[in-house]
């Protein structure tokens, strides 16, 4: 664990917003360097499915719901009998609801139930999707870097055999010129 | 003056954030005016079972009439409220989920019409019905205390109207002013941000209370009840995660109801329901405060820990909790586990950051958490021109 960035200098006072910064710095240090944490590859995903989402210009309510933890998103066959009527009315129009109720959903549930098992699945599956394609796009950058770092250690080690080996010839030429010389 | 103090639920054993606003208030308040408090029998949030008795008891110099609950919480309430909480709803559904919600008290409602004698009502948290129908009877004299956090009851419609009620409002915070205006357009609304005192200090014995609970070694707190919605299993995930990368971890102590499972490890240890006595004394040595609560309208555990001059370290999901430590310069927050990890780390490896915070959370509590501060604000909301 690196704790150099711990270590500055204070002051009378001490300002949150400017440690909540040199925080954040020294986490995007560590990204830098392809230490990424399960959260924050999570945390990418999801701001590339709100990039996404924008980009379909969806509805910023069903957006919210279709992001939120639990499933309120999906068809279901439950539903509330309300009325918008009071009195008698109203609750001679939610008794005939209610009695109508059982014959509907004995046709409707078995649809609704599967269609909302599709859809958890096939949100499940794009949700996963993208998370690994985040995870890939990590992993690709980082072995980029490493690809150019590689490189360019190549091309160092490259200039100094080329150093090396006229360093060489300039001492053999020398000591051949020396043995003329005697 | 008279006042009169409505809230859900009142008494020495309700543990819970508007009732003990209300009690603190209703109390600091009695001492220059006529104070009464109107509530329910429960004693349950979520029941409203009636276990107090119906009518008028005398409680530390207050006045307290109580009012039986009628209706009680269904089966089918969490479907409703599910539904109307997560989908488009009519305004008729609102209200019947508002009823359902509760508690159902009607003969508070009356009682409320026929107090004429009342110059000014105080009602606490805006999300009950018992407020919904105070405000529409006498709204004209009331101050509303909403204590609103920024979850979804909120942006129900029937809200704007209780927010448009009242004659006044006393905010808890900066953040909850700008939301309640910004979702219920009630500019026109006069309104201050307030908030609220602590109760006094009480004289503790640190060595004591830390023998007792076999504490011998740093630990942070968390006070308050252990349960999801206030992020206590996100606490503990990131505190273990913790643990995997720091060996040297300090304990982490629990103070309060516990009503999850918590895994058994070596540096968590829950200590339950505490006296005041010894959660002061935990809270004094402690290496800081940690409150993971994703919805807050002013959160007065972070007050306490100022008021020991203890760093706080806050869950900064929440706008009130991030805009407290961002004003008071009293404290670090986090909004995923990398932050969390490293102001933690750099907590325990700056105790002069920490420290220094802690101070500067005090001098922020003494300035503007002071009960003289909070009761002018009272007074001038009180005498505010109504008609």
């Amino acid at each position: 664990m690196n704790k150099d960035w711990m270590n500055f200098e204070i002051g009378a006072d001490i300002n949150v917003e400017e440690i909540m910064q040199k925080i954040r710095a020294a986490i995007a240090e560590k990204q830098k360097a392809g230490i990424y944490t399960e959260e924050s590859i999570e945390e990418l995903a999801d701001s590339k499915i709100m990039q996404f989402a924008e980009e379909a210009e969806i509805d910023s309510a069903l957006l919210e719901r279709l992001r939120s933890p639990d499933h309120s998103w999906n068809i279901s066959p439950s539903y509330l009998i309300t009325s918008h009527r009071t009195g008698i009315k109203a609750g001679l129009i939610k008794l005939t609801k209610r009695m109508v109720r059982p014959f509907v959903r004995l046709y409707t549930d078995h649809i609704f139930g599967r269609q909302a098992q599709i859809n958890l699945y096939f949100a499940h599956l794009l949700h996963n999707l993208v998370r690994e394609l985040t995870r890939l796009q990590i992993n690709h950058t980082s072995l980029k870097h490493r690809t150019d770092r590689l490189e360019r250690e190549k091309e160092f080690f490259e200039q100094r055999i080329r150093t090396l080996e006229k360093m060489v010839k300039f001492q053999s030429d020398g000591e051949s010129a020396d043995s003329n010389v005697q | 003056m008279n006042i009169l103090c409505v809230v859900q639920r009142f008494g020495e054993r309700i543990i819970g954030g508007a009732e003990f606003h209300c009690r603190l208030i209703a109390e600091r308040l009695a001492e220059h005016h006529n104070v009464e408090v109107a509530t329910t029998c429960a004693d349950n949030y979520l029941t409203w079972k009636n276990v107090y008795p119906e009518g008028m008891a005398e409680e530390n110099g207050l006045r307290i009439y109580r009012f039986p609950v009628e209706r009680f919480r269904n089966e089918s309430f969490d479907l409703l409220a599910f539904r109307v909480l997560h989908d488009y709803s009519s305004h008729s559904e609102q209200m019947v989920y508002l009823e359902s919600h509760g508690p159902f008290t009607p003969k508070l409602i009356s009682f409320l019409k026929e107090r004429t004698d009342i110059d000014r009502f105080i009602f606490f948290s805006y999300r009950y019905w018992n407020t919904y129908m105070g405000l529409q009877a006498v709204g004209h004299k009331s101050i509303l205390v909403p204590t609103a956090e920024h979850d979804r009851t909120l942006y129900l419609d029937i809200h704007r109207e209780t927010f448009n009620r009242p004659a006044a409002i006393a905010f808890n915070s900066v953040e909850e002013c700008d939301l309640i205006r910004h979702v219920s357009g009630n500019a026109k609304v006069p309104g201050i941000v307030v908030g609220v005192g602590l109760p006094d200090i009480l004289d503790t014995a640190i060595d004591d209370v830390l023998t007792k609970h076999d504490i011998t070694e740093p630990y942070f707190l968390y006070l308050g009840r252990i349960e999801d919605s206030k992020g206590c299993s996100t606490l503990i995930e990131y505190y273990l995660r913790c643990f995997e990368i720091l060996r040297n971890l300090p304990l982490l102590v629990f103070v309060g109801k516990q009503e999850i499972n918590v895994p058994d490890h070596s540096r968590i240890r829950i200590l339950g329901i505490l006296s005041e006595t010894d959660k002061q004394a935990l809270l004094k040595s402690a290496l800081a405060l940690i409150m993971p609560s994703p919805y807050e309208s002013l959160s007065m555990v972070l007050l306490e820990a100022w008021r020991e001059s203890k760093a706080v370290l806050c869950n900064g999901k929440c706008e009130v909790l991030r805009g407290q430590c961002r004003r008071s310069n009293g404290g670090l927050y986090y909004r995923n586990f990398d932050e969390f990890f490293e102001a933690l780390s750099l907590m325990l490896h700056r105790s002069d950051i920490s420290d220094l915070l802690g101070n500067q959370g005090n001098a922020y509590y003494q300035k503007e958490y002071n009960w003289s501060t909070i009761m002018s604000k009272y007074e001038y909301l009180l005498t505010l021109d109504v008609s």
